[in-house]
């Protein structure tokens, strides 16, 4: 299934461009479906905007914000998380981040891969982020200095 | 690639009720946990370290450099003191140490009796029987 990468204009800023995701077939990012679907979590959502605003225009998306080691070791996934709420995230550096989905983590568990909906949200990153990093390795995908994307005539984004 | 989407009406209704005293919250939390965090990389210290010098656990060093929780004002105390920065430069607030004696001649000194003069007060009758108390010059006037 191809993808494709869509800048969040809402939260992108100065010192930070925001970009979520698109799957072939769908109508909406990845992150309009990760408000959407959670969209009984108020509070959660509100923190978690709020955060987004702040890291596009003054912060950047410095890694002590996230939580790390989300994904395979080194595959640069990690979670914005407020509460038990997390949503998954391929971060660049500081000024370049890839938005995917996420949910609620219940009380009762302790790893997201024990509960199936969360555990195929990050699954689904992991794919993702595989595939965003095959393009940058191979220079079809570029991350400028401020966070803009440089694209080849030849990139493919599938998983 | 890269063509920008609208936001759902969920995320649209969420941006609109992030006001601006949320941000401002949000922001400077998340600015602060910034300096601290500068501050730990040039010390060398790790959130480990730093965790074990306030007594605290790395979870909850953790948790407040995320910016996802709120500092207390003791915590952000005892973290600039740990650290040797100034996050609240306190120094503009004037105080001089004075002994008990001086403190009390100062007191006395300012509760000297004054007379009022009541020159520019009447009093009038107000139409239900009560009085009202207006003051005939200056710019405020009581209306009761």
């Amino acid at each position: 299934m191809n993808f494709d990468i869509v800048e969040i204009a809402e939260f992108s800023g100065d010192k930070a461009k925001i970009y979520s995701i698109i799957l072939e077939g769908d109508d909406d990012t990845l992150l309009n479906q990760f408000f959407d679907e959670n969209q009984q979590y108020e509070e959660e959502l509100e923190e978690i905007a709020a955060r987004l605003l702040t890291m596009g225009n003054y912060t950047g998306c410095r890694i002590q914000f996230f939580k790390e080691h989300e994904g395979a070791p080194g595959d640069g996934i990690v979670a914005l998380w407020y509460k038990r709420m997390r949503l998954y995230c391929l971060r660049f550096d500081n000024t370049c981040i890839f938005i995917g989905s996420g949910g609620y983590k219940p009380t009762d568990i302790s790893a997201y891969q024990e509960n199936p909906l969360l555990n195929v949200k990050a699954q689904q990153m992991r794919a993702i982020a595989a595939s965003i990093n095959k393009a940058i390795i191979e220079k079809d995908l570029k991350v400028l200095e401020d966070g803009t994307l440089e694209k080849s005539d030849f990139l493919n984004l599938e998983i | 690639m890269t063509t920008r989407r609208k936001p759902s009406k969920v995320l649209t209704k969420i941006l609109a009720s992030i006001d601006e005293d949320k941000l401002r919250r949000t922001r400077e939390r998340m600015l602060v946990a910034c300096k601290i965090a500068d501050t730990l990389e040039v010390k060398g210290l790790t959130q480990k370290e730093f965790a074990k010098m306030l007594g605290k656990s790395e979870s909850e060093i953790s948790e407040l450099l995320s910016g996802n929780r709120n500092f207390t004002f003791d915590t952000l105390s005892d973290m600039a003191n740990c650290l040797g920065m100034d996050l609240f430069p306190l120094s503009f607030i004037p105080t001089k140490i004075v002994s008990k004696e001086e403190a009390e001649v100062n007191l006395s000194e300012t509760r000297k009796s004054a007379v009022y003069d009541m020159e520019d007060i009447r009093t009038i009758p107000h139409s239900f029987g009560s009085w009202q108390v207006y003051p005939t010059s200056g710019c405020l006037s009581l209306a009761l």
